[in-house]
């Protein structure tokens, strides 16, 4: 075809849409060729018109759709008859190969509108009655060692499976040697087979317990894993990425396979893929990108490890201790084989590969592998970094660092994780970090070498940063949790040394106070509100001391109470919430903290800091029902004697704590409410988004969404349950709120009368008084009259009053004096009968 | 744990004959008698001595159904012992050790040892089979025998010890060409040489050009 002509034909083409033309021909063509494929007499004959096709399907969809019905059981049976002439195997495998042919010239948005004619071939040749069985046969026997057809099989398998896995590992499994011969594939010499090998497994293995085991057998871990160490490691390329992918897919949901991947000893070789080379300056932004994902591949597998996803049916009770059993297993495996030293190289050290994601991820790690593992919590304790400017940081500490400072959320809320997992039933790595909250005064400079876990915490907790702050009261609490001892021993630490003997020692537990005062007043954040008083609570809880240290802080009553009472604006319902549990711990210290309860929570922790921002992790809300039915004795017990610190909050105060309890609480509920529908619709969510992405480029992200699908809905379960039963408590506290509500009236009725006596009594007292003062003002008249009466008698006789008069007169007097004195004392006397009658 | 051998068994037989529970004896020193029916294959792995060398035996356990056939073939090949089982309470079991036997001929590799097993020994009062027939058809096809209890621990370390022993024999008389990995044997540290997992004109850990 001359230039014009086939700039008219391409012309013709654009006008006329499907060209009826240009498709006649192709049709005419491909079925002529496909004619001298299956008629011809000449070998080179039928050869020739293979190549011809092959060179007619190249780029040619128009072809594909013209090759179709009738020409994939030709070619199959070219396959199946000729299998000596392994050039004529060659070239019908080629043009298979073309037929099923994504095509990658048409754009996405054709292919949304109408299936791609390679992805309807492929469907059309699976159908082709032993299709399958013959291509899977061709890779063994003497077609099987020729590379071309071997190589052509694979890719043709490979794009036959994209299509529909599920068919192509059946045929797989029914040839007996079928999983085998793929796995002496990836043993090739020839690398571009290795690979290609590799890729089909990985289409292979996943979702098929069968293959998963065969390959296993076969040496796939071995074999995957020393082409991970040729291929450079973590700092090679995408076909380290590939390897990984296979292995993860060998021990996904598959405890046989890890059992078989711990007991040969597999764990060291896998470790050893976390390690990368120290960053070179000349280092190309794509090669970093290409190592994170290596590392996240290899973190996943860590991951798949030590939190094995549930398998597609509920487990049995039996079930779930095997599981838990292989977990445990796998967990002592990675730790003996130093895993905690490589997992927090990735998590901490910056020299490694610069990805939040990664940092993330191998975070998770340390935090599983910590759950339930006392040897775990004692080797973090030892462990220590060396940094890259000299000297060395405790672990812990450097943990700290990412906990407060990390940009990225998730790193902060895996790092808070981490530490709150190592203290997890850990009194002595408590014990040991409460003792690194040291007055300021005894280190250096801020940063400086002296600095420790505890100044460093209580430096944030104070620091200008709110979310530094909050992420500090986390970690608090976590080092507290549980732990009475170290809650009485920080309650007494000094932060700065006192200026002068007459100054008082500045305090933690008051510096919390004054932080949550802030956090409350300027309504910055409800969450870093949450968290203080989370810790508040659990500080205050079980510990009788911390409870009275905290009511003797003059503001932290009326701060609680105005809490209650909503004196602050825009107060989260939770916050107010939270605000009575604390005065309810306050009341009752010995209720339990919320740390006693999670016996059985070990697993749980795995879950609890996922979405970092929630205050109310799992732990909390199973702890709250028992902690909410105390207190409600407490409160329908009232008037009757308390417990000390209860007997302090001043009598009038006790009503605005029961009804702030009970508003509060209600509030809580309903939050929980929100949550929990919000939990679902997540859940629900992610089931979906995992559906969508189960695309071969992100199943990494699939596997791991389906996880996070999976806890969401165990956690919205949970939650759901928490709301049913707190809903009952709700009911039998408004119950009793509507009781304390009409005692209340009552009292203020009393009130009222009492007022209204009151005011009569102080009346009457007014008369009398009155009456009083007359009665006075009238004796000292008289008084007056008879000192009168006494000196004329005595200066002036003369005036012709005989003296007798003037004593008869005086004596009158003085008896009336009396006699009206006398009168003032009766009404005086019945007045006082009348008041204390009343 | 370094090892001078690993050997890779599979246990055949049929349905109910004990072939879980002789693993489970064998591995974890325990008698369930109430097993769920394998699945597919299930894997088991325990460290051995033979004259003075660490022998590792990594052990498949496939599931004697019919219908899991096909699945069970597949390890076939890459095994060097097989333990074959049948049940002495149940001759049906015992009948049908020749299309086993002709199933590991077809797929397995020509040296591959095998160990006639016949288990229950401890349910002398049912006995089906006598030890004498069981000894004849070992003897015909070539194999070696035993019977065993997978209840009392009968003979159960022996059947696993004496087919290692069998095929460490066939290596010392260099039987084997122990660089192929796909005869079941793998050759580890402490066998006497260097690790020979690289295979002869090959160079270890080399790194091929890509050439895509």
């Amino acid at each position: 075809m001359n230039l014009l002509g086939k700039v008219a034909k391409e012309f013709g083409e654009y006008v006329a849409g499907e060209d009826q033309l240009g498709v006649r021909s192709e049709d005419a063509a491909v079925e002529r060729l496909l004619q001298r494929v299956s008629d011809g007499i000449l070998p080179d004959d039928r050869r020739e018109a293979l190549a011809q096709l092959r060179d007619l399907l190249t780029g040619n969809p128009q072809a594909q759709v013209a090759l179709g019905n009738a020409g994939l059981p030709v070619l199959c049976t070219v396959l199946c008859d000729e299998r000596g002439d392994l050039e004529m195997v060659r070239g019908a495998l080629e043009c298979l190969v073309l037929a099923v042919h994504p095509g990658a010239s048409s754009g996405t948005s054709r292919a949304g509108r109408k299936p791609q004619p390679g992805a309807i071939n492929a469907e059309l040749l699976v159908r082709v009655p032993g299709a399958l069985a013959l291509v899977v046969g061709l890779l063994q026997g003497a077609t099987g060692s020729d590379f071309y057809v071997a190589y052509h099989t694979v890719q043709l398998l490979t794009a036959l499976g994209a299509g529909n896995m599920p068919r192509l590992q059946e045929a797989v499994l029914a040839a007996p040697m079928g999983v085998a011969r793929l796995m002496d594939l990836l043993g090739s010499d020839h690398e571009v087979l290795r690979n290609e090998a590799l890729l089909l497994l990985v289409g292979l293995t996943r979702a098929s317990a069968d293959v998963q085991k065969i390959a296993a057998f076969e040496g796939a871990f071995e074999r995957v894993l020393s082409i991970a160490r040729e291929e450079g490691g973590a700092d090679g390329g995408i076909v380290v990425q590939d390897c990984l992918e296979l292995l993860n897919n060998l021990l996904r949901t598959n405890p046989g396979n890890q059992l078989m991947f711990r007991e040969t000893g597999h764990v060291s070789g896998l470790l050893a893929l976390l390690q990368v080379a120290p960053p070179r300056s000349s280092r190309r932004r794509g090669v970093a990108r290409q190592a994170a994902a290596n590392l996240l591949a290899a973190l996943e597998t860590v991951h798949l490890l030590l939190d094995p996803p549930k398998g597609p049916q509920a487990a049995s009770a039996a079930e779930e201790k095997q599981r838990e059993e292989n977990r445990v297993s796998n967990q002592a495996a990675l730790l003996r084989g130093s895993a905690l030293d490589a997992l927090l190289a990735l998590a901490l050290l910056s020299s490694s590969v610069p990805s939040p994601a990664v940092r993330t991820q191998a975070l998770q790690c340390v935090q599983k592998l910590l759950v339930a593992m006392p040897q775990a919590q004692m080797a973090l304790m030892e462990a220590s970094l060396s940094l890259r400017e000299g000297g060395s940081v405790p672990a812990l500490q450097a943990l700290l660092r990412p906990a407060l400072q990390a940009r990225n959320a998730g790193e902060r809320a895996a790092a808070a994780a981490v530490l709150q997992a190592f203290c997890r039933g850990n009194s002595e790595g408590q014990s040991m970090l409460v003792a690194t909250v040291l007055p300021v005064g005894e280190e250096g400079a801020p940063g400086g070498d002296h600095s420790t876990f505890g100044s460093e915490l209580v430096r944030a907790l104070a620091g200008p940063d709110p979310a530094a702050a909050a992420w500090a009261a986390v970690v608090l609490r976590g080092v507290l949790d549980g732990n009475s001892a170290g809650k009485e021993r920080v309650l007494r630490i000094p932060l700065e040394l006192p200026a002068g003997m007459q100054s008082a020692p500045s305090l933690l537990l008051p510096l919390c106070v004054s932080c949550l005062s802030s956090a409350l007043q300027t309504g910055r954040s409800g969450y870093s509100a949450c968290v203080l008083l989370r810790l508040l609570i659990t500080w205050v809880g079980g510990c009788p001391v911390a409870a009275t240290q905290l009511i003797e802080i003059s503001d932290a009553l009326p701060l609680l109470l105005d809490t209650l009472t909503g004196r602050f604006k825009n107060t989260d319902p939770v916050v107010r919430g939270l605000a009575a549990v604390l005065l309810g711990t306050c009341a009752l210290p010995n209720a339990g903290s919320d740390g006693d309860s999670d016996g059985a929570g070990d697993r749980a922790a795995g879950h609890v800091y996922d979405d970092g921002e929630n205050p109310l992790d799992r732990d909390f809300t199973v702890w709250l029902p028992a902690f909410e039915a105390r207190l409600r004795s407490l409160v329908s017990a009232s008037g009757v004697a308390m417990s000390a610190a209860a007997a302090k909050m001043p009598a009038a105060v006790r009503p605005v704590v029961q009804h702030g309890v009970v508003t509060g609480l209600q509030r809580e509920i309903a939050e929980l409410r929100a949550r929990n529908s919000a939990l679902e619709q997540s859940s629900a969510a992610s089931n979906g988004a995992e559906a969508a992405v189960a695309q071969p480029s992100l199943y990494g992200e699939s596997g791991a969404l389906a996880v996070r699908a999976a806890e969401a809905e165990v956690r919205a379960g949970r939650a759901e349950a928490e709301a049913a039963s707190l809903r009952e408590e709700l009911d039998g506290l408004q119950e009793r709120y509507r009781d304390a509500a009409t005692e209340l009236d009552a009292a203020r009725s009393q009130a009222d009368e009492a007022r209204v006596t009151a005011a009569r009594l102080e009346a009457d007292l007014k008369g009398l008084s009155s009456a009083y003062n007359n009665l006075e003002a009238h004796a000292f008249a008289l008084e007056k009259r008879v000192g009168e009466h006494g000196a004329a008698p005595a200066g002036d006789a003369a005036p012709g009053v005989s003296e007798a008069e003037a004593a008869r007169r005086e004596t009158a007097a003085a008896e009336a004096a009396g006699a009206q004195a006398e009168e003032g004392l009766a009404d005086l006397l019945a007045l006082t009968r009348h008041m204390r009658l009343t | 744990m370094s090892y001078a051998y690993l050997f890779k068994y599979i246990i055949i037989g049929d349905t109910g004959v004990g072939k879980s529970c002789l693993l489970l004896q064998f591995t974890d020193k325990r008698f369930q008698p109430v097993h769920d029916l394998t699945i597919g294959v299930e894997f088991g792995a325990r460290m051995i001595n033979i004259d003075g060398k660490q022998i590792k035996l990594q052990i498949w356990d496939t599931a004697g159904q019919e219908s899991f056939r096909s699945i069970t073939r597949s390890y076939y090949r890459g095994a060097a012992g097989a333990l074959l089982v049948y049940d002495i309470t149940r001759r049906e079991t015992f009948n049908h050790l020749a299309s086993w036997l002709e199933d590991a001929r077809q797929h397995a590799n020509p040296n591959m040892t095998i160990m006639l097993i016949g288990n229950k020994s401890d349910l002398t009062h049912r006995r089906a089979v006598t030890t004498e027939e069981g000894e004849q058809f070992a003897k015909e096809h070539g194999l070696v025998f035993l019977e065993t209890s997978a209840k009392t621990a009968h003979n159960v370390e022996e059947a696993f010890i004496n087919t290692a022993r069998k095929i460490y024999e066939k290596i010392e008389q260099g039987v084997f060409d122990v660089s192929n990995e796909s005869y079941g044997i793998k050759v580890g540290y402490g066998a006497g040489g260097a690790g020979q997992t690289v295979r002869p004109g090959e160079l270890p850990a080399a790194k091929s050009s890509s050439c895509c």
